[in-house]
């Protein structure tokens, strides 16, 4: 296995996001469906389609995630944010009925993510959403751990492609270990190699000299 | 999935593409907190004033994200490629990374002085278990003469093979100038 040195920061868990985490960055900028519970005076360039000046209270408009958590208050009525369509009840049937058919990717590559983040605004369905996005989880945890595990030298895409992003780095930490274990049982383990730094410079200077 | 680091170059340009030429006048002190519900300002004002204070401080989110990831990866490279860094990559580097390059080299030495007892112990040595004392290794580009414990001078000649000790080779395997060759 490689040297781990280039350690990034990885996303909060719960309903923390962590403040250089790229995928958290990445996340909150999904927009959401939300209506200002109050005017926003001077502020008319938030929302593109409207020609006015100010924001009118009862405004529908998307927002992303960092901006309608900057505005949400729980006890003054400035914003209510509404469910993306994924956590509604509908969705959460489905979840329930089966959740590894599902195409977690095209739903929002960060499911997990922005519906944990969905929580911090009060929606009285939260216990239901909170508790759909945990057996979706569990249900669809196996079938990843197996796939991540018996894939060993192959092209993974069709095994990703339905996953969302937490499930990937799920699967790609599976795929590290395989290849690590793999490694040991040729022997290879004290095999010494060039760092992966040094290999993906080394491509670049020649992709610039070509360029 | 996604491209990493095309996503973060895009990120990147979007948010510097949105901040003002020139920084705003902002007269007013913005409040932030959640106690400001407590005193007297109009429902609207409060608002809009949380509106700008967080899109005043998201932009420079993304960019200390960026320099932050970047320190991150110099950091990576004292481990993977020593502590003196090539030309090519300190040209890329501005002279706070050196600096800050320079002052986590110092803190890691003085840590492994620290350990191991007397002379103490490089920890960024034998990274993977050790199976012998000496290797096999192939010279991958020139690099001139190169001298070993004993006194003997060794030529390391673009595609020479050579049986060497095995920690005289680690880090220059690790920068791509040798192969460790098994057989």
């Amino acid at each position: 296995m490689d040297l781990q040195s280039y350690m990034p920061v990885p996303p909060g868990i719960r309903m923390e996001e962590n403040f250089f985490s790229l995928d958290d960055i990445l996340l909150s900028h999904e927009r959401l469906p939300c209506r200002t519970e109050s005017a926003f005076p001077r502020l008319g360039f938030l929302e593109k389609s409207s020609e006015t000046r100010d924001i009118p209270e009862g405004t529908k408009m998307e927002m992303p995630l960092w901006l309608a958590k900057g505005l949400y208050e729980r006890k003054r009525q400035v914003l209510s944010v509404e469910l993306p369509k994924v956590y509604r009840e509908e969705w959460r049937t489905v979840f329930g009925a089966d959740p590894i058919v599902v195409d977690l990717h095209k739903m929002g590559p960060y499911y997990y993510g922005l519906g944990s983040q969905m929580l911090h605004f009060d929606s009285p369905e939260n216990p239901e959403i909170a508790n759909t996005i945990l057996q979706t989880f569990i249900g669809r945890f196996r079938r990843t751990m197996d796939s991540s595990q018996n894939a060993y030298n192959e092209d993974t895409s069709a095994l990703v492609e339905r996953l969302d992003c937490l499930e990937r780095s799920l699967f790609r930490a599976g795929q590290s270990g395989l290849n690590g274990f793999q490694l040991w049982e040729k022997g290879r383990s004290s095999h010494l190699t060039a760092s992966s730094l040094v290999i993906n410079y080394r491509k670049r200077k020649i992709a610039d000299l070509q360029a | 999935g996604k491209d990493r680091g095309k996503e973060r170059a895009d990120t990147i340009h979007q948010i510097q593409a949105q901040l003002p030429a020139e920084k705003p006048a902002l007269h007013l002190r913005l409040p932030v907190c959640d106690s400001l519900g407590s005193c007297a300002v109009p429902h609207q004002v409060h608002a809009a004033s949380r509106a700008l204070s967080t899109g005043v401080i998201k932009p420079s989110l993304s960019l200390s994200f960026h320099s932050y990831d970047r320190l991150l990866r110099i950091r990576a490279l004292r481990w993977e490629y020593g502590s003196v860094l090539p030309t090519t990559i300190r040209f890329h580097m501005c002279a706070e990374e050196m600096e800050w390059f320079n002052q986590y080299k110092k803190s890691l030495a003085t840590y492994m002085r620290s350990i191991g007892g007397e002379e103490g112990l490089d920890i960024t040595q034998d990274v993977k278990p050790p199976k012998s004392l000496y290797i096999e290794v192939r010279c991958l580009k020139d690099h001139g003469e190169f001298e070993i414990d004993d006194g003997t001078v060794i030529l390391l000649k673009k595609n020479s093979q050579h049986f060497l000790p095995r920690w005289k080779c680690e880090q220059l395997i690790r920068q791509g100038v040798l192969e460790h060759v098994i057989s």
